[in-house]
């Protein structure tokens, strides 16, 4: 989806935190490959520290002003985009909640072409 | 397979089937072997770029009932490649035209099952055809809150787009 809006005007910020019984130790050097767009900063989040202070799955509702969530998260946030307009600062609702990437990756898409 | 009875004392009845060496030991351990395999694909489809798998099943439905079951088939993927371990080293009634696929499937199966219990994200990365020496596309920095958020505040002109994934 990042590839179809090359010129967007867009920084990505990707999480990655251990949810699945096999997310054991730290991810390996090629795990920036999944998402290699040059506007991308990855970081590890061990704990689910982001999840947590988003207010974990419970709190879905009132992340995002349009949701699209098609699973059921147990404890923490994850295989989840938010979309944040340009002017809206950390804390602010997201435009966009989707979840999981691969289902609504149009949406997503279309939600950032500018 | 021929069934035939005999007698000895004359309270005792034997019932013998008579099957070819290794009929049941071999093709058993090829079809454990490739059972693992199967259940190991199943385990693996929460692994590759954007659910590859889970794509052509087309179902978000099913990603969830695979990420569900991922604990069980992995453990299922490891009880058949012990299985097959036995079946191969430990039964001596294995047909020699089976060995030499049942050794290679068997040692494939356990390879890739231990690693991708012990090294998930490289097996994924490789699984994804992407080199994990080759492929590092940014640096992976550790999370920082009031650095993320600090950063986050500093793109304000920009559109943002936070997204949280499981490595695996």
């Amino acid at each position: 989806m990042l590839h179809r809006n090359p010129h967007a005007n867009l920084k990505v910020f990707v999480i990655w935190e251990p949810v699945l019984a096999t997310d054991w130790g730290r991810p390996g050097p090629a795990q920036t490959a999944y998402v290699p767009d040059p506007r991308a900063e990855h970081f590890w989040d061990p704990a689910s520290t982001l999840s947590a202070q988003l207010g974990g799955p419970a709190k879905l509702e009132a992340l995002a002003s349009t949701r699209k969530v098609a699973f059921r998260m147990k404890n923490i946030i994850w295989d989840t985009a938010l979309v944040y307009p340009p002017g809206a600062h950390w804390g602010d609702p997201a435009t966009l909640l989707i979840a999981p990437l691969v289902k609504f990756r149009d949406d997503l898409a279309n939600g950032l072409t500018p | 397979m021929r069934l035939s009875t005999s007698r000895g004392a004359p309270d005792t009845q034997l019932i013998c089937y008579d099957a070819p060496m290794g009929d049941t030991g071999g093709r058993g351990a090829v079809v454990t072997s490739l059972a693992s395999l199967a259940s190991l694909v199943a385990a693996l489809s929460c692994c590759l770029p954007l659910g590859t798998l889970l794509l052509a099943a087309g179902s978000a439905g099913a990603s969830l009932l695979v990420e569900k079951l991922r604990p069980w088939l992995l453990a299922l993927s490891v009880a058949l490649v012990v299985f097959a371990f036995v079946q191969t080293y430990f039964s001596n009634k294995c047909a020699f035209r089976y060995r030499r696929l049942r050794t290679c499937l068997l040692w494939f199966s356990a390879v890739v099952v231990l690693g991708m219990i012990a090294v998930p994200q490289y097996f994924s990365a490789l699984l994804a055809g992407r080199l994990p020496v080759f492929t590092s596309h940014a640096p992976l920095r550790d999370f920082n809150l009031p650095e993320f958020t600090r950063e986050f505040d500093a793109s304000l002109a920009q559109t943002r787009l936070v997204i949280l994934l499981s490595p695996t």
